[in-house]
């Protein structure tokens, strides 16, 4: 059994549930038989009202930063369109509304902290393999340090491959062109990184031997480590 | 204290916070000259937080904005605080130690008399709704509305003010068998808090019971007038067989009507709040709104406070 305030939770955000209430298929609601008789006299017009404005919001509103799911993700939304001939992205909402990613997906932290809208619809399409990869990734990269850029001390969750940098947030892509993406001091950063800056950036070995390894002298490094410092990606050097 | 003004204030709005590179976030002069063209008309005012962006909540972060805002704003002799998210209804966890501890260092920075929510569902399990829910009108919700309340009511460091919620047409629904008026006084009673009746919320959970005409004023001796503190009237309208809680500044007659009804009933009124009027770069209120401001002026000229 589930309590009330996950299925009205579920009512409000997954389609199949609804339906389920809507068509009359209690049986499926998983409720307690007081629950079910609260639920059987609520207003079935007014659900659905509410649960299309529920989904408009999602997909239409703008978000300080990244501006929202629009603005973010124009060239993987064009790929699901595409695909699923979804232009008002009915089937998108439907999709993502019932995902795990979606569920993991928390505006409001008091309940606990989750995803932001930004990574969640991300997680969506990678398991839905929509689109290109490298664009995929940019545009998510970009839509999360853009809101970490107003966002510096965010009440969402922020994982790899997003990190803590020296005065603010950084990540670098996976797919090429390998670019850097940051947010700090309350701007936002983006723009392409040779091999020897990725492992500068990324990687766990001492800068003397990622130099090494790429045949970049030690003044070289120092400028590339003083550069970034400078940028607010990495901390300071601690005194000797 | 007789008639007051709420204010929503959106960050990104023409009515509330706008953005200037060279200055940041600061009220706009749209509310400023509002003010100070009804500095007369108003004995108090309260503002409503709205969350400036989404980092974790951090009182020092809105206080250069609220210092400039009260700086600059006419010095009416109190203040009020409307709140968004205590999330009054939930059943679920909700972890409120972070909103009051940011709203009690807002208490006590600005001197904010009381804080207002209105009894609902802000969120569910961490996403916001458009419009808030109604909380759940069973023996659960009941309970956990009381608690929720006293939680709050106990470490606030001002009076909370519960408000009946709104049920306004296509963004709510009703769950549970409690008829809404008996759920709100119980709740009242039970956490020993002082209501605020919004009116047009009362009409609107009238009207989505199907009642119309004169039916609309009936049962308020359902709701717990004792403990009301404050009266709230915000635009509302009817499209069709729709009724809209706007907030767009425009008075029904039906608000004006249920508002001389009411106010007899209130013996321990104080505050009768004109909540988000709708005004211009001038600050001159939108013409549509003009009649029900001034009866609603006229109306608390005539009110004799116990």
């Amino acid at each position: 059994m589930i309590p009330l305030d996950v299925a009205t939770d579920r009512l409000l955000h997954q389609p199949s549930y609804r339906q389920a209430f809507l068509d009359g298929r209690y049986d499926e609601l998983d409720l307690s038989a007081d629950d079910l008789s609260a639920l059987q006299q609520l207003d079935r017009q007014q659900l659905i009202e509410t649960a299309a404005a529920v989904r408009s919001s999602l997909l239409e509103r703008k978000h300080r930063g990244s501006g929202g799911i629009r603005a973010t993700y124009p060239e993987t939304l064009a790929a699901w369109q595409a695909r699923h001939d979804d232009g008002d992205l009915s089937v998108f909402l439907d999709r993502f509304m019932a995902s795990e990613a979606f569920d993991r997906y928390h505006e409001v932290p008091h309940a606990g902290f989750g995803y932001s809208l930004e990574e969640a619809v991300y997680r969506f399409f990678e398991s839905e393999d929509i689109g290109d990869p490298a664009a995929r990734e940019r545009e998510f990269l970009a839509g999360i340090c853009k809101a970490l850029a107003l966002n510096p001390r965010p009440a969402f969750t922020v994982d790899e491959p997003v990190r803590r940098g020296g005065r603010g947030w950084f990540a670098v892509s996976q797919h090429e062109p390998r670019s850097l993406f940051a947010a700090v001091d309350g701007r936002y950063v983006q723009g392409q990184l040779t091999p020897f800056l990725v492992d500068l950036l990324t990687s766990g070995d001492s800068p003397t031997a990622i130099g090494s390894q790429h045949g970049v002298t030690a003044e070289v490094v120092h400028a590339a480590l003083a550069k970034f410092r400078a940028l607010g990606l990495l901390a300071h050097a601690p005194r000797p | 204290m007789g008639l007051g003004v709420g204010l929503d204030l959106p960050w990104g709005a023409p009515i509330g916070f706008g953005f200037a590179q060279d200055e940041g976030d600061r009220v706009t002069p749209n509310v400023l000259s509002f003010l100070a063209r009804h500095e007369q008309d108003f004995n108090y005012w309260f503002i409503s937080w709205q969350p400036r962006g989404r980092n974790q909540l951090d009182a020092t972060e809105y206080f250069p904005v609220y210092d400039d805002l009260f700086a600059r704003a006419p010095s009416f002799s109190v203040r009020g605080l409307h709140q968004t998210s205590f999330n009054l209804g939930a059943l679920e966890h909700y972890d409120r130690s972070a909103v009051i501890d940011f709203t009690n260092a807002l208490i006590e920075r600005y001197g904010f008399k009381w804080v207002n929510e209105d009894l609902g569902l802000w969120s569910i399990h961490g996403r916001s709704l458009p419009y808030p829910l109604p909380p759940y009108l069973t023996d659960a919700g009941l309970e956990a509305a009381i608690r929720n309340c006293s939680e709050v009511q106990e470490q606030l460091a001002a009076p909370l003010l519960v408000e009946f919620p709104g049920f306004s047409d296509g963004t709510s629904f009703v769950i549970g068998p409690w008829h809404g008026y008996d759920f709100f006084r119980e709740v009242v009673e039970q956490s020993g808090s002082p209501a605020t009746l919004d009116i047009g919320h009362l009409l609107s959970y009238q009207w989505l019971r199907g009642l119309r005409g004169e039916d609309l004023y009936s049962e308020l001796d359902l709701l717990p007038t004792d403990s009301c503190f404050e009266i709230h009237l915000s635009g509302c309208e009817t499209s069709g067989d729709r009724f809209l809680d706007y907030h767009h500044g425009i008075l029904m007659q039906e608000q004006l009507v249920l508002l001389e009804r009411l106010v007899p009933l209130c013996p321990n009124l104080k505050a009768i709040t004109y909540e988000d009027p709708k005004f211009d770069a001038g600050g001159t209120l939108v013409p549509r709104s003009c009649d029900g401001f001034q009866a609603l002026r006229e109306f608390v000229a005539r009110w004799e406070q116990p």
